[in-house]
């Protein structure tokens, strides 16, 4: 076949199938075939070089024409397409493959320790509720810590805290009690408070216990404030942690700065109250169905008394709850150690 | 505590309920019942115990039969023998001689017993109460203080020493102690030598520890004893550390035939401080040190008794000595039954209420006189109103000796209706808005902040020791210490966030190579003994990451500064300082705002990343006193006006010496650039020794002008770029490149 013929036929059978382009992205296809590396025309303009010289000018004449003419008609045919709206085909056929699926930028936000985001959360509904915020100090003296409220040195009661002491007799606070005196100390009621702080226990650290926790306290005083009243403000608080309904139930406790003493247990949210999951006992309730989450109870007469508050006058509430516990709970965290690890495996998850 | 269904049902005959109910009513209504198991016939309850810390009366099977009979209106009547103690040995030959404030009470005799094995339904019962049987004579103790509450402890009489006559106890120090021991069984000439005067009674004596004294006790530890103790002691030294725990040397074992049985009561603090000093606890100290009741002395003197005669053949040889100096009463509170209502918020009959009280075995009688009442015009009024109710008159038995006042009958009341009847209700008061907390607003702020730039927040412990501290190169020597550390890693309590941010880089680098972290915590800052310490709160930020230390510089001053022009502090200064131990030499500033210290901020040096086992990333770490920085935010900075006139931009370069630090370039530039230089950055540095020399850099700057009144023409701006080039070449000598 001659050099000239060839080129006839290549213009033919491009025309051709220019033709049947159906938008920009087949004619990339077309393009590619006829005009791009290894194309029908790129090939056949290499092969002039191979042409007995005297064939070299009439084929340079006919690669030419070709050229122009291949050419022409690719410009009017983009030009048609580019009057066509774009269709909804046209980007899913697209020539070069845009993966939509494949991840975002990463921005490489922070996280607040989990704890730090109940904290603000449980902080937030109680201000709502109309309570200031406080904070404990870490070390305080044996009086606010235990003195104060009503617990004389050697009471027995002060068993129920294991507590850390410094060299010179101060107090790793056992609990955000430790503020109740200052607290009421020269104010005059309604007194709406709640007080966040980091305890400390002197226990052996485990999977399950932390001699590092955090409470919330709260304490609220005023003229004829009774117990329904502290069952009721927990329980709303509880329902509105919790966006639901929850049940509570209450046990008789003794803690000596308050009379009567309580604790507010929960229905575990991890087994709804049942004691089992799957057929197992429930590990968060340890298959009661109920969580103990805090002591509380009507402020002691003597714990008023003492900040100069008459106890004839006023009466108040207090409750102390630990956060940890609400956490692990919450998410179903199996070991408490990971709070204080700065693993930022778990930290990066919430 | 582990009670016994069977035994509560020998008290209650009538119980008709089930072990799991009367489980779950104790749960209700006294302390959290956790368990209930079977044993053999028997079942045992499992009650926690940390709720009853003031009622001693409810560590006995005694006192929970007496609640469950409340609970279903059983009744249960007095104990099976109180009063005085029947005199069934006649002979005069035991002294009891108390002679300290903390022993109320000391009732004893001298029985001859037969010491065997114990019958197999009190080794099975003391078995379900976790207890190892020992002999018939301990057991039979173990089983009356489990049954009635009261500790008893029996001695071996004849390992007493009997002093010649005319010793005493109390007197005759320089007098050398002529002393016997009893023969066993206990002769008949002994006896005689007693009554005859020719030698004294059997003494025993209740006094404090003597310096220098010291007993083995029975679990066989030598114990070193000083005044604070008190001891049980026979003429010659102590042979028991008074209600906590007996002497070997006086412990009753299968060969005893003559013992001396002590059911006593001790002052609480006495016992507890003793208890925990010796690091001593006992079934015996844990029912003492709640103040239990001293006429329970007698009940267990007595139940023992009758038990030492029924199963070890006892026989009481000598009279029954019973020392009460001053015997407890019975008290009375005065109750305002209308609290029921408007303390409690119950809506209950008087009568009921009075059921309840009088079910625990409290007496009640209406009172004629409101004498007893604080609030007497309100009484009058109440009484006025209602036509009835006069205040309660409440008359509380001596195991009660928690009640003391109104409230808490008020609780015996709360909790026997039961809490869970009580409907909640919200407080009702006024809409005034909380006052809200800068220091926690603040916080919030920091914290938000620091995510969005990427930092993760980790929490470390309050503690630390030496060894981390100097791993950071820190001195310890004034941190405060713990008296009863757990561990040895836990001793200090710290007073920087630093070593705690290292140890959770370096455990985080096994699998991340880069990463921002901070901690928000306090610095433990002690001041005089004694005194309570400064608690300054900080924020510690930390980035590991393998870049150039200019880069990683930067990139955390960058961070600080972001941060705190967030929080609204101004006039920030970085200065180069060489005070920061653990911080690399010449890398490390101390920040300044408005003259007050902030923080401190550097790249690790090399040695103290070694240190904590950091290889191959650097690390930059600043420290930021939060307290400094709530006093400085709390002036917000102000609003400019939007200018509608353009800015005009101009670059200038200048030749500066290498070692010149760019924030005073900077900052020359902002006080001489004049009153339209809006900002000033830096776009480019680069050193040249062949063309600048080989001391110098140059900096290239955008300067930035505009007015807010008016649009600013090139030639004006060329002339304050002029202006402000010359004043730093005169004033800082470097040279302007154009």
């Amino acid at each position: 076949m001659t050099f000239t013929k060839t080129a006839t036929q290549i213009k033919k059978s491009a025309l051709n199938e220019l033709a049947k382009t159906r938008d920009i992205n087949t004619l990339a296809f077309w393009r590619k075939e006829y005009l791009g590396k290894v194309g029908k025309f790129t090939k056949l303009t290499r092969q002039i070089a191979q042409l007995p010289a005297k064939e070299r000018a009439s084929a340079g004449k006919a690669v030419n024409e070709l050229k122009q003419a291949l050419a022409k008609a690719l410009q009017e045919r983009e030009k048609q397409f580019h009057e066509l709206p774009p269709s909804p085909v046209s980007r899913s056929q697209l020539s070069t493959f845009f993966d939509l699926t494949a991840p975002g930028a990463d921005f490489q936000l922070g996280h607040l320790h989990p704890i730090t985001q109940m904290r603000q959360y449980a902080e937030d509904i109680f201000v709502r509720m109309g309570f200031e915020v406080f904070e404990a100090r870490e070390v305080d003296d044996d009086y606010h810590n235990f003195e104060s409220l009503n617990m004389p040195p050697q009471h027995p009661a002060r068993d129920l805290w294991d507590t850390f002491w410094t060299e010179d007799e101060l107090v790793l606070i056992t609990h955000t009690s430790s503020m109740q005196h200052r607290i009421l100390l020269g104010q005059k009621p309604p007194i709406r408070a709640i007080i966040v702080g980091r305890c400390f226990r002197h226990e052996a650290t485990d999977a399950s216990h932390e001699h590092t926790l955090n409470q919330i306290e709260g304490l609220y005083v005023d003229k004829g404030i009774k117990l329904p009243d502290l069952i009721g403000t927990f329980k709303k608080f509880l329902d509105e942690f919790s966006q639901r309904d929850i049940k509570m139930k209450i046990q008789p406790s003794h803690f000596p700065f308050v009379e009567p003493g309580i604790e507010f247990l929960l229905d575990c949210a991890i087994c709804f109250g049942t004691g089992e999951v799957e057929g197992e006992r429930c590990s968060t309730c340890g298959g009661s169905g109920w969580l103990e989450l805090a002591g509380a109870g009507m402020v002691h007469p003597s714990v008023l008394a003492e900040a100069g508050l008459d106890p004839q006058k006023y009466s108040g509430f207090a409750w102390g709850f630990g956060l940890d516990r609400l956490v692990m709970v919450k998410y179903g965290i199996e070991n408490i150690r990971h709070f204080y690890s700065g693993d930022l495996r778990f930290i990066r998850q919430f | 505590m582990k009670i016994s269904y069977n035994l509560i049902k020998e008290f209650l005959p009538k119980l008709s309920k089930t072990p799991e109910e009367v489980a779950a009513e104790l749960s209700i209504k006294l302390a959290e019942t956790e368990s209930v198991k079977k044993f053999g016939d028997d079942y045992i309850l499992e009650i926690e115990n940390k709720a009853l810390t003031h009622r001693p009366d409810c560590f006995s099977h005694w006192g929970i039969a007496r609640e469950v009979a409340a609970y279903y209106s059983l009744g249960i009547g007095a104990a099976p023998i109180l009063g005085v103690a029947p005199i069934l040995g006649v002979t005069p030959i035991l002294d009891i001689e108390i002679q300290t404030s903390s022993c109320f009470r000391y009732t004893g005799g001298i029985l001859e017993v037969n010491v065997t094995d114990s019958p197999d339904w009190l080794q099975l019962f003391l078995k379900s109460m976790g207890l190892r049987p020992i002999n018939n004579v301990v057991d039979i103790t173990n089983y009356v203080m489990l049954k009635f509450g009261q500790p008893l402890h029996a001695f071996n009489a004849c390992k007493l020493k009997v002093p010649a006559k005319g010793w005493s106890a109390s007197g005759g120090k320089n007098e050398k102690l002529k002393i016997k021991t009893l023969s066993e069984p206990l002769a008949k000439k002994d006896i005689e030598s007693m009554v005859n005067g020719q030698w004294s009674n059997v003494n025993v004596i209740v006094r404090q520890a003597r310096e220098g004294e010291e007993i083995i006790t029975i679990d066989g530890k030598n114990r070193q004893l000083n005044p604070t103790t008190m001891v049980i002691a026979d003429a010659e030294k102590p042979v028991a550390i008074a209600g906590i725990m007996g002497g070997k040397e006086t412990e009753v074992n299968d060969i005893t035939e003559l013992i001396v049985l002590e059911s006593a009561n001790f002052e609480m603090y006495s016992i507890r401080k003793t208890s925990s000093k010796l690091g001593l606890r006992t079934d015996a100290s844990t029912r003492f040190e709640k103040n239990q009741d001293p006429n329970l002395a007698v009940v267990g003197f007595n139940e023992s008794v009758k038990l030492l005669q029924e199963y070890a053949g006892a026989k009481l040889t000598s009279e029954v000595v019973d020392v009460y100096p001053q015997p407890r009463e019975e008290k009375a509170i005065v109750l305002n039954p209308e609290r029921v209502g408007t303390f409690l918020g119950i809506n209950l009959p008087d009568a009921r209420g009075k059921e309840y009280l009088e079910s625990l075995g409290l007496k009640v009688e209406t009172s004629t006189e409101t004498t007893h009442t604080h609030d007497e015009t309100r009484t009058k009024v109440r009484h006025y109103k209602q036509g009835k109710a006069f205040n309660w008159e409440v008359t509380i038995p001596t195991f009660r000796a928690d009640l003391n006042i109104e409230e808490d009958l008020l609780e015996e009341i709360a909790r026997l209706y039961g809490y869970n009847r009580i409907i909640g209700t919200l407080p009702v008061r006024d809409l005034t808005t909380p006052r809200l907390n800068q220091r926690v607003i603040v916080r919030r702020q920091a914290k938000s902040v620091l995510t969005a730039l990427g930092f993760d927040e980790v929490y470390s412990y309050s503690f630390t020791n030496e060894v981390i501290a100097q791993k950071a190169e820190l001195d310890a020597s004034n941190y405060l210490r713990l008296k009863n550390p757990l561990s040895s890693e836990h001793v200090l309590l710290r007073q920087s966030l630093i070593p705690g941010l290292l140890e959770k880089a370096q455990e985080n680098l096994k699998r991340i190579n880069e990463f921002k972290l901070f901690e928000c915590g306090r610095h433990i800052i002690p001041k005089a003994r004694g005194e309570l310490p400064d608690e300054p709160e900080h924020l510690g930020l930390l980035i590991a990451r393998n870049a150039g230390f200019q880069e990683r510089y930067i990139e955390l001053k960058g961070a600080v500064e972001y941060l705190l022009r967030k929080l609204g502090v101004e006039s920030i200064l970085f200065e180069l300082t060489d005070k920061i131990p653990y911080l690399t030499e010449n890398i490390q500033a101390a920040i300044t705002a408005k003259n007050s210290k902030i923080g401190q901020i550097g790249l690790v040096s090399d040695k103290v990343l070694q240190n904590f086992g950091i290889v191959d990333t650097q690390v930059s770490v600043a420290v930021l006193n939060f307290e400094e920085i709530i006093k400085l935010c709390e002036s917000r900075s102000e609003y400019l006006p939007v200018s509608p006139h353009p800015e005009i931009k101009q670059d200038i370069s200048v030749i500066v010496n290498k070692n010149d630090n760019l924030g005073n370039l900077l900052r020359a530039i902002k006080e001489e650039g004049g009153k339209f230089l809006q900002e000033v950055k830096i776009f480019d540095i680069f050193t040249d020794d062949y063309n600048l020399g080989v001391d110098k850099k140059s900096v290239s700057l955008h300067l930035t002008f505009q007015s807010s009144l008016s649009s600013l023409s090139h030639k004006e701006v060329s002339k304050l770029v002029e202006r402000t080039v010359k004043m730093l070449e005169t004033k800082l000598g470097v040279k302007a490149r154009r």
